[in-house]
């Protein structure tokens, strides 16, 4: 069975959002910003918004407080940045999905059930000797489930990048009028939707 | 948007360009930019100037762009032709310069499996432009061309690359080109608020010891009016960066010279001393600050500068207004209230003590003492160069000791007549980049200053000037050295000149193969008389050699990382170290 690595530092990180519009290379521009302006990273999610080609960037980084000002900063130099902010000392729902597979026989599976009912996660796949196990929450919950299945042997697992979103009160917004490339897009989904 | 005829990529290219004015690219062709390449001759609005390296291309366009303000642009092929443009992206990125580069890359499906000169052109570029944009779709081709076109000259100037497959550019379209004028993502900028606003003020009428810190950005926007009428209005000391050079007449007598490295001791010793730096359009970069953990260490710090990233990057500042110099300076001089008695006083004596300074440094200058041998000094050239063009031509410098001493010896009075690789200190970047100059400003007469080491990494250029008939006075100055890290090895390697004595060409010769007239100058008496052939000369270049003590240094100067008043000064009497002249 292969061997699980010991989970990452719980040190709370740094957590950047931003809003930016979703071009084809936004990912690989980001990432590129990220590397030159020398940041420790520890995630990086993007994923689109309700709002039609406009993605939300989610960063998380180790490091002093500042260096999240700083990426705020860094992140307005992007081209297709439209907003960021810093929410690493708001209050804020942040959230990470794992999905572990772990051994579990027809004996062993209520008992991982029960574990799973104590973490509000789910089995989501059951097979005749592994079950696969679904959880949201924050990094800390996450790691807390890991200690606990570990013990019947998780086979292989995957977690999501986290994503974060402030609580009431404060939220990204942008003011400037639409770019050309977006009026562009949005004039082309109409054009298609007729 | 209208509809429009249908046209291939190739043809939208020089469209674009067109429509921003562009009128004359520099390139160099290859397989993947040929479609582009071949289109040329439907567009003759527009002249190409064939470079002999791509390296060369982007500095011509850069110097072209700096001289202009517009856009300068670059054709390069894929594989090598686009890897060769990255040091001169990087230049431009560094001193925020608007070159735009555009590309061929091997047809979209050939790309991922390692065609003949492909290369992952935009991941190269990223770091070293504002933006890299591949385009997979001919469709997307007119708004690119116009985002990266207005990109480049937005905000804070800097380079954009278009990478262009060989299918999209062969591919036909109908796709129309935007009606107005291409608005770019992102907020625009906030107007200056009352609070901050009122802050600057506090910390500028409060201050004894001010200093300003006049950087590039006061050129880009345009500001030197205003900047002198800030200066004057408080009596406020300036000092400059090397890029800032020309935003104020260096003979004002407010003007302290260059800041830095090799910066003026009275420049350095004021900020040292001061009780408030207002640093408009620089960067605090390291060549300026010295150890960060001193620098100024009893200053407030004003920072204004248009990218919302460079305050606070390196120096934690007071208050930051993030804007265009030129109208965040007259907001702040419609309420900046003239000096009192009291605060006159202050700025009288604060003035004296650095007069005092100014007075100690000039009776170090080595140009005032008395010369040693025969031998000239590299800054005698440049005081020669200063006198015999009244100080109003334009000067090209490439990045080592001549180009110190260039920033120390010849004061420039207007905005635009330095042109020099600061950030980046990209050795080669004189010869096309005082091309590039030249040919935004034919009417101007431009000088390309450099040394023997750098010269010789763009020297193929000379062909360039020759096949465009450019004007254009090239010196070399040989001390035969790397001269710059030599002095590095004087000073901090125990005199071990390892790898820096260099071996040259016979400089005068080359030219001549080029069909270049040229001259070599040793003798002191004989500066004047060549200065004068040089500019006399007309309808092309001519390049002049001028042989210097081989192993003199640039003082004063703060050692890297150490304080900004720890400076090395020009030891009296100077002991010339080495006197035995190298051969290699």
């Amino acid at each position: 069975m292969p061997e699980i690595p010991e989970p990452r530092s719980t040190s709370q990180p740094l957590v950047i959002s931003a809003l930016a519009e979703d071009r084809p290379d936004l990912l690989p521009q980001t990432v590129a910003l990220l590397r030159r302006r020398s940041f420790q990273v520890r995630s990086l999610s993007i994923g689109p918004t309700d709002t039609p080609h406009v993605a939300r960037v989610t960063v998380t980084l180790d490091g002093p407080q500042r260096e999240a000002k700083r990426l705020v900063r860094e992140l307005g130099r992007l081209l297709y940045v439209l907003s960021a902010d810093d929410l690493s000392d708001v209050p804020r729902v942040g959230r990470q999905l794992a999905l572990v597979k772990v051994t579990a026989d027809a004996a062993m599976r209520p008992q991982v059930a029960q574990v799973c009912e104590v973490f509000r996660a789910r089995i989501v796949d059951v097979a005749a000797d592994t079950v696969i196990v679904e959880a949201t929450g924050n990094v800390d919950k996450i790691d807390g489930l890991l200690a606990v299945l570990r013990p019947f042997g998780i086979v292989e697992m995957v977690r999501s990048e986290p994503v974060a979103l402030a609580r009431s009160g404060r939220h990204l917004a942008y003011s400037s009028p639409p770019s050309t490339w977006l009026e562009d897009r949005l004039r082309t989904d109409s054009k298609q939707a007729h | 948007m209208s509809r429009q005829a249908r046209r291939s990529g190739a043809d939208i290219v020089w469209e674009g360009l067109s429509r921003h004015g562009v009128d004359r690219v520099f390139g160099y062709p290859g397989g993947a930019i040929l479609p582009t390449y071949d289109a040329l001759d439907r567009h003759p609005g527009i002249h190409h100037v064939l470079c002999r390296h791509e390296q060369g291309a982007t500095h011509m366009a850069d110097g072209y762009a700096r001289a202009s303000g517009r856009p300068g642009v670059v054709l390069a092929t894929s594989g090598p032709g686009a890897t060769n443009l990255v040091t001169g992206l990087g230049t431009a990125m560094m001193d925020s310069s608007p070159v735009v580069c555009i590309t061929g890359q091997v047809p979209t499906t050939a790309m991922g499996g390692d065609a003949f000169q492909e290369c992952d052109t935009t991941g190269v570029a990223a770091p070293v432009t504002k933006h890299a944009y591949l385009v997979r779709e001919v469709d997307d081709l007119p708004l690119v061309l116009d985002e990266a076109l207005t990109l480049a000259v937005s905000g804070r100037p800097g380079p954009v690359l278009v990478d262009i497959p060989k299918d999209v550019q062969n591919a036909c379209t109908e796709a129309p080109w935007p009606d107005t004028p291409v608005r770019l993502p992102g907020s625009p900028q906030a107007e200056l608020d009352p609070d901050t606003l009122k802050a600057a003020l506090d910390l500028i009428e409060s201050a004894r010891r001010p200093v300003i810190l006049a950087g590039h950005g006061i050129l880009l926007s345009g500001a030197s009016d205003e900047l002198l009428a800030f200066a004057e209005r408080r009596s406020i000391p300036v000092a400059l960066t090397l890029l800032g050079k020309g935003c104020l007449p260096e003979a004002h007598p407010l003007c302290l010279g260059m800041m830095g490295m090799h910066g003026t001791a009275p420049a350095n010793r004021a900020i040292q001393e001061a009780d408030l730096l207002l640093a408009f359009g620089m960067r605090f970069d390291d060549r300026v600050t010295g150890n960060l953990a001193t620098y100024a260490p009893s200053a407030r710090k004003l920072h204004i500068d248009i990218d919302a990233a460079e305050i606070g990057k390196n120096v934690a500042v007071d208050v930051g207004i993030v804007g265009d110099l030129r109208p965040v300076l007259s907001s702040l001089l419609e309420h900046l209230a003239p000096l009192n008695d009291a605060a006159a006083d202050a700025a009288g004596e604060w003035r004296d003590e650095i007069a005092s300074w100014t007075r100690d440094a000039d009776e170090r200058d080595v140009l005032r003492r008395p010369q040693i041998d025969d031998s000239l000094l590299a800054a005698e050239v440049i005081d020669a160069l200063f006198r015999h063009t009244g100080g109003d031509v334009i000067n090209v410098t490439d990045v080592g000791q001549h180009q110190m001493w260039e920033a120390q010896y010849y004061p420039h009075s207007r905005p635009g007549t330095l042109v020099t690789s600061g950030g980046m200190g990209t050795m080669g970047f004189a010869l096309p980049a005082a091309l590039g100059v030249k040919m935004a400003r034919p009417d101007e007469e431009v000088w390309a200053i450099a040394g023997d080491g750098g010269f010789q990494m763009t020297q193929a250029e000379l062909a360039t000037a020759v096949q465009e008939g450019i004007e254009l006075k090239v010196t070399v100055i040989n001390n035969g050295y790397l001269g710059m890290v030599r002095q590095w090895q004087e000073f901090f390697y125990d005199r071990r000149y390892l790898a820096t004595p260099v071996l040259s060409p016979d400089f005068c010769r080359l030219a001549e193969a080029y069909g270049i007239p040229a001259l070599r100058v040793s003798r002191r008496e004989d500066l004047g008389p060549a200065i004068d052939r040089l500019r006399a000369h007309r309808g092309g270049p001519i390049l002049a050699e001028f042989v210097v003590e081989q192993h003199d240094a640039v003082y004063p100067m703060v050692p890297a990382g150490a304080d900004l008043d720890a400076m090395i000064r020009r030891p009296h009497p100077d002991p010339r170290p080495n006197p035995e002249p190298v051969r290699v």
